[in-house]
């Protein structure tokens, strides 16, 4: 396998306020990887990095086999298409912004023109072409700024939260693009989110990061509270876990460990709890499940599960998972 | 009061009839205003969008100087480039004295601060995002400077104007370095003051409404662009 990225190390400091701390991170080429997390985990900071706009402290960086240094970043820069979580239009039409990085390509205006019109139809903006960008609606504006991004045909697009204020149907076409784009293109998708569904449905690979800590796990289910022995104590449930992990303040369990039934399963399993269903949505071919079982978990079984478990909104149902399917830290 | 109502409208009467003198000192003064502009925002504005965008020890004095500066005494600018210019000063040679130059130059030093810390203000107040998007982007250094004069240009329009109201409406540079010489370097100020210590007070009246009708325009001016810029 090829690696776009491969981070050893990277620390990131905001003064002394540290605020990434990146052992070992390694991001394929040519697939889509998902970086989730909440707000101030640290995301930004890390596409920064991997955009080549900020240096850190410390720590190395390989970008397709070649070490960069801090003298190389302005070189990667134009390798990298980047989208910011709100971007930045200037004050000039929509066509122009589009433009911008392709003029500073040096690009004959004949190639840009035919590069631009062929964008612009396919992310539907023939309409608003010729309107100045400050006038967008937050929807509009994410929409070309992707295209100002994916007319330069980057190596790597890194998109920070690329589905918020966009429209399901723009939504789902951008799917497909980040699809198209890998597959004809064998181009390098980056995105962060907080949609830990969206990222198990469309990437390749899942990084989580939480206070700056990169886990290599789709934590849909991550729970606060401290280690006591063989438990895990949220405040509000009692986890069994294996006595010898180490102690930590967050467990996480991935979505497809949960086992949901009917009635109280006679098992191994040593983590039974009842809950009530919250939410059943058909997300992508997968129905995603939220139970309330003091705890919030998040289910993913498929449509004919549900339909064997014939359960439906406001139901009882019994969540099980094994003690050794949680990861503490 | 009858003294007042009917210089008044002898001024208006020089102003109508388009009174070559008086159009030809209204010339004067523009021409060697927007040069003294230009030069200083030529300066200016780079040096601001350089300030804003880097960190240096001083900086903050520097920040301190320029807004001390901006109210600086013409006559001082004047005085201080007389010594300059004058024969037996160090750029005597250069035989600018009581030329349209020397009060360009004396002009340019007097609202260069105003336009390099009005940049610094447009820039500091900048969109962050704006930097980043534009690296982003791959620009380099130049290019990035270029899109940040595209994007700040009402600021800076703004700055641009607010010197050359400074720089029409003084008098101590214009008449310590030009002289007051007619035809030449007579501006409107200069020939104001000249005008009614001889007397020809509808004649100082008629220049003093077109230097207002001037400031005028520049506040209107000056307000679109502050407009803009928000």
């Amino acid at each position: 396998m090829t690696w776009a990225y491969e981070l050893r190390d990277a620390r990131f400091d905001y003064g002394a306020d540290p605020v990434l701390r990146i052992d070992e991170l390694h991001i394929a080429s040519a697939g889509i990887t998902a970086l989730v997390g909440p707000n101030g985990s640290g995301k930004s900071t890390l596409l920064n990095h991997l955009a080549f706009l900020a240096w850190p402290g410390r720590g190395s960086l390989h970008f397709f086999d070649s070490e960069i240094g801090a003298t190389d970043f302005k070189q990667c820069r134009r390798r990298v298409g980047y989208v910011q979580q709100k971007p930045y239009l200037f004050h000039a039409s929509v066509w122009d912004n589009i433009e911008l990085g392709l003029k500073i390509r040096g690009m004959e205006k004949a190639a840009r023109r035919e590069l631009l019109q062929k964008i612009i139809q396919e992310f539907d903006l023939d309409g608003i072409a010729d309107r100045q960008a400050q006038g967008l609606s937050g929807g509009e504006a994410q929409k070309v700024a992707l295209a100002r991004a994916l007319v330069l045909r980057p190596e790597v697009l890194i998109l920070d939260e690329p589905f918020n204020n966009l429209d399901k149907g723009f939504r789902l076409l951008l799917e497909d693009c980040l699809r198209e784009l890998v597959k004809h293109d064998a181009a390098t998708v980056i995105l962060t989110t907080h949609d830990q569904f969206l990222a198990q449905t469309l990437a390749d690979q899942v990084f989580n990061l939480i206070d700056g800590h990169l886990l290599p796990l789709a934590a849909m289910n991550l729970f606060t509270g401290r280690s006591a022995g063989d438990r895990f104590i949220t405040g509000k449930l009692e986890i069994v876990i294996p006595p010898h992990l180490p102690a930590g303040s967050r467990l996480a369990i991935e979505a497809n460990q949960l086992v949901l039934s009917k009635e109280p399963l006679e098992s191994s399993m040593r983590n039974r709890f009842q809950g009530r269903i919250l939410r059943l949505a058909d997300e992508n071919f997968w129905i995603h499940v939220t139970i309330d079982a003091g705890e919030q978990f998040h289910a993913v079984i498929t449509p004919a599960a549900l339909k064997d478990l014939g359960v439906s909104i406001g139901e009882t149902v019994w969540v099980s998972f094994k003690s050794t399917s949680v990861h503490v830290f | 009061m009858n003294y007042f109502i009917e210089t008044s409208a002898a001024a208006l009467r020089l102003i109508v009839s388009a009174d070559r003198e008086i159009y030809a000192i209204v010339w004067t003064s523009i021409w060697i205003s927007v040069v003294a502009v230009g030069v200083a925002s030529l300066l200016g504005i780079p040096l601001g969008l350089l300030v804003a965008f880097r960190e240096f020890p001083g900086k903050k004095l520097l920040l301190q100087g320029l807004n001390t500066l901006m109210a600086l005494p013409t006559v001082v600018v004047g005085l201080v480039l007389y010594g300059f210019f004058t024969r037996h000063g160090p750029l005597g040679n250069w035989g600018i004295l009581y030329t349209p130059l020397a009060i360009v130059s004396g002009q340019a030093v007097l609202i260069l601060p105003i336009l390099w810390n009005m940049s610094v203000t447009a820039a500091a107040g900048a969109d962050p995002r704006l930097g980043l998007t534009c690296q982003s982007l791959g620009a380099s250094g130049l290019q990035q400077g270029m899109i940040f004069l595209s994007e700040l240009r009402f600021a800076l329009m703004a700055a641009v104007v607010a010197g050359f109201g400074r720089a029409i409406g003084e008098v101590g540079i214009a008449m310590m370095l030009g002289g007051n010489i007619e035809g030449f370097t007579r501006t409107m100020t200069t020939a104001i003051a000249l005008e009614t210590s001889k007397g020809e007070f509808e004649f100082g009246l008629a220049l003093g409404l077109l230097l207002l009708l001037v400031a005028f325009v520049v506040n209107l001016l000056l307000q679109y662009f502050q407009r803009l810029a928000r």
